[in-house]
């Protein structure tokens, strides 16, 4: 018996059409299914139908069959099988100590005490994370949040555990140590995986099955490798799939679909030819400097360690400036140093070629400097976007991109890249010169990055100096003008994005990975198009 | 780390609720001393960083209890002094002292139990009263602090935006009230992915059980039974008036027959008992170090 049955489930929310449009699909014992789709196409929704206690209310058409018995009507103990992991490490856990938040499940499902127990210090062996037992889940990093949630959906012992962009907000790192977990629990205790994942890099070569929603309606269905190949064509849904995935369609899409970087190298030297040799001449940004940082040292506390150390970093007008760089690295206090909201202990901070002492009072904030915070919600402080825009006095005639269709709607009840896009704008309404961007791509998917790029590349027209400071190789070979990488809290090496990923060896884009060793300086998927020799 | 934090939770509370009520409401001078000695020697036994400003704190608190109890009482007998037609007597500076070791030994045995008792304990107690209540606590525990850090994050992007166009204090409150109602709106946003994630685990459905854990063994048994033994004894000699000890107005020799000794006896082993636990312990542990580091077990080295 299938674990899931879905049979035409139309969904709608109140004064909405239809979000979930007549879809039906099966969910087999062990399998590990990946539902991608653009954002809006009602992933979230359809996930939530699943599962009995976070359903929508709403005009519902059609059954959702868990084991044979409609979601409707099973019992507490039933619906405890079936686990569920949402998107925000912060606000998913509930408890202030991490073995509460283990048992908690556990303790609302009445379970014995040495069952209880017992569960506990299983799961944590497992996952090696039993000298987490003791700590405070706010000390926690994300991906170690996100690691206790999965523990505490885990201890019910379910049968299908259903994930909602469950690393959307974690960094590469703690996101594939994530996935990789759950391949874990696919593999060595058949535990069937429902996920919706937007980092479908990570993703596809662990699936073994491929969900594609659009609009609310299932377009493919089916084994990973065969429903790639199936939508290779699919323009908007193909600029989210891996390196791999994209090289294979742009290289003709001939033979089997290569998943990941093994299979795509291999692909790559069989079916490349090249139609000129790939040479950027890139011109290094030079002339004034927008932001000069001499010999700088930051630390939060005297007995801390140094958070920045020995920084040295120019940063010259009108260019867009990537800094790369792993979790603890001093990326954000970077940011916070140029602007202003922390002081160095040590070395100079120069702001357009001024000390930034000398920037008294807020001046320093106004025409000059503005920085977005990894957490775009925190500029929103209006019921409406149209508020907010009016305001900060600005209109959206002024936003290099188009926002007024959302005029009325609450900001956070944006989508995730909406609201990035409607910060930026704000940020700007101070007219800085130099944009100070946190993480604007965490938790967006494809075509809202595009849209960020799109946007970051329009202010660079209009004149201003951005720096970026992003986990994102891809986002940043595709707009950087320069990428720095940090390292505990020094900048490494600055170079142009081609020298830069095409030198690296690990810290790189999937398609420099792919291309390196066959054709240097291809690193992103529109170089190899446009070196490409297509047969036709 | 402390013996006392291996006993349950719920036996450390009792004993100190039973220290604690009978020693003040005896209100006998003797059993005053008593406590106070018990509590510092306690203090001082307990592992773990010791706050060496509390000993200020409470020499000046009797101190103040001494100079201010004369001045506003003006009972007693013993007339040392009139200030502004008010008598100043011995026995309301007897009493003052009286109030203020009191007060003092209350703050030794609490320095000592909020350092046995963390929020996980007083959690794990407070879910005998109420599991709703212990949840809250719990909860809040957790979201208050997150809360606070949020306003700190949103406070930091509003400066770097320009919102706050001077550094005035009307400007400053205004940013303050921006804040506040920001952070309002985000609470409640938040709330919902608690809730949905809490439900997604099975709450709402009735009576949870809570998971302790903390064993109650036979440790507990004995110490609980040892505390409240002792405890009877100043409950029998304070219940037939042994203890009772006026201070006005003449302040009365303590008393010294059979019961009241009972009644000290009872208290000061009572107060003793934790650092005999503790104390114990420690020279336990020598003797087994000692035991460790002598024996012919080596472990392999490679």
């Amino acid at each position: 018996m299938a674990l899931f049955e879905v049979k035409n489930l139309t969904f709608g929310y109140p004064l909405s059409g239809p979000v979930i449009d007549g879809v039906s699909f099966t969910v087999e014992q062990g399998d590990f299914i990946a539902v991608c789709g653009p954002t809006g196409s009602g992933k979230t929704t359809l996930l939530r139908l699943l599962k009995p206690e976070l359903s929508p209310l709403g005009n519902k058409s059609g059954e959702v069959l868990f084991e044979g018995v409609k979601t409707e009507d099973l019992t507490p103990a039933q619906s405890s099988l079936i686990g569920f992991v949402g998107q925000s490490p912060e606000h998913q856990i509930v408890t202030d100590k991490v073995w509460h938040e283990v048992v908690f499940g556990m303790e609302n499902l009445r379970f014995p005490q040495n069952l209880m127990k017992r569960r506990a210090a299983e799961i944590m062996s497992y996952f090696g994370i039993d000298t987490l037992f003791d700590k405070n889940t706010a000390d926690l990093s994300g991906g170690q949040k996100q690691m206790i949630s999965l523990a505490g959906v885990l201890v019910m012992n379910p049968k299908v555990l259903i994930l909602d962009e469950p690393t959307s907000q974690l960094d590469p790192v703690s996101a594939s140590e994530f996935l990789t977990t759950l391949k874990k629990l696919n593999d060595e205790l058949g535990l069937t995986i429902i996920i919706t994942e937007h980092r479908l890099e990570n993703v596809i070569p662990l699936c073994n099955k491929l969900c594609i929603v659009e609009n609310g309606r299932i377009t493919a269905f089916g084994e990973t490798r065969r429903t790639v190949a199936e939508i290779a064509g699919n323009e908007r849904i193909a600029a989210s799939m891996p390196g791999s995935v994209r090289i294979y369609g742009i290289l003709g899409a001939k033979g089997e679909c290569p998943l990941n970087i093994a299979e795509g190298k291999r692909y790559f030297s069989e079916h490349f030819r090249r139609n000129s040799t790939p040479f950027k001449e890139e011109k290094a940004p030079s002339g004034e400097k927008a932001v000069e940082l001499k010999n700088v040292y930051f630390r939060y506390e005297k007995s801390a360690p140094d958070v920045l150390h020995n920084t040295s970093l120019t940063v010259y007008k009108n260019e867009i400036l990537c800094v790369l760089g792993a979790n603890g690295s001093g990326k954000t206090s970077l940011l916070c140093t140029i602007a202003g909201l922390t002081a160095p202990y040590s070395g100079s901070v120069e702001i357009l070629g001024k000390n930034i002492r000398k920037y008294k009072g807020q001046s320093l904030y106004n025409n000059c400097i503005s920085l977005l915070p990894q957490d775009a919600q925190t500029v929103f402080l209006h019921n409406t976007l149209e508020e907010e825009f009016m305001k900060a006095g600005i209109t959206f005639e002024d936003a290099p991109y188009d926002l007024s269709y959302a005029a009325k709607n609450h900001p956070y009840d944006l989508s995730g890249g909406e609201q990035q896009l409607a910060a930026i704008a704000l940020v700007l309404a101070s007219k800085p010169q130099i944009l100070l961007l946190d993480e604007p791509t965490k938790g967006l998917d494809s075509l809202a990055k595009q849209k960020v790029r799109d946007a970051l590349k329009a202010l660079k027209r209009q004149g201003l100096t951005v720096i970026v400071v992003t986990h994102d190789v891809e986002f940043a070979a595709l707009c950087a003008d320069r990428a720095a990488m940090f390292f505990r809290g020094e900048c490494v090496c600055v170079d142009t994005p081609y020298k830069f990923f095409s030198q690296n060896i690990f810290y790189t884009t999937s398609t420099a990975r792919i291309t390196s060793g066959v054709c240097e300086n291809l690193i992103n998927p529109d170089d190899v198009r446009r070196y490409a020799e297509v047969e036709k | 780390m402390s013996s006392f934090q291996l006993f349950n939770p719920a036996a450390v509370f009792i004993f100190f609720a039973c220290v604690l009520v009978s020693g003040i409401f005896t209100m006998n001078p003797v059993i005053t001393v008593i406590s106070l000695a018990g509590a510092i020697l306690f203090f001082f036994v307990l592992p773990g960083q010791k706050n060496n400003r509390i000993h200020i704190c409470t020499v000046l608190m009797t101190l103040a209890c001494m100079v201010f109890n004369p001045v506003f009482g003006h009972n007693g007998a013993t007339v040392i002094a009139v200030i502004n037609n008010h008598n100043v007597t011995v026995e309301a500076g007897l009493y003052g002292i009286f109030l203020g070791l009191m007060l003092s030994a209350a703050v030794y045995w609490f320095a000592s139990f909020s350092q046995i008792m963390t929020s996980d304990k007083i959690i794990y107690i407070l879910g005998f009263l109420s599991q709703k209540a212990a949840l809250v606590l719990t909860m809040a525990l957790r979201f208050i602090p997150a809360y606070i850090r949020k306003a700190k994050q949103i406070n930091d992007s509003q400066k770097a935006l320009g919102l706050y166009k001077d550094e005035t204090i009307i400007s400053r409150l205004k940013g303050g009230a921006r804040v506040f109602s920001i952070l309002l709106t985000y609470m409640i946003e938040k709330t919902i992915i608690t809730s949905d994630s809490m439900s997604a685990r099975g709450y709402g459905g009735g009576r949870r059980r809570s998971f302790s854990l903390y064993p109650f063994g036979k440790r507990d048994v004995i110490f609980l039974t040892v505390s409240l033994v002792f405890t009877a004894c100043t409950v029998y000699a304070s219940s037939k008036g042994a203890l009772f000890y006026n201070f006005y107005p003449f302040a009365d020799t303590p008393a010294t027959d059979f019961t009241a000794l009972t009644g000290y006896t009872g208290y000061g082993l009572l107060c003793l008992s934790p650092s005999v636990i503790e104390g114990g312990n420690r020279i336990r542990w020598r003797y087994l170090r000692s035991k460790i580091s002598h024996s012919d077990i080596r472990f392999p080295v490679r």
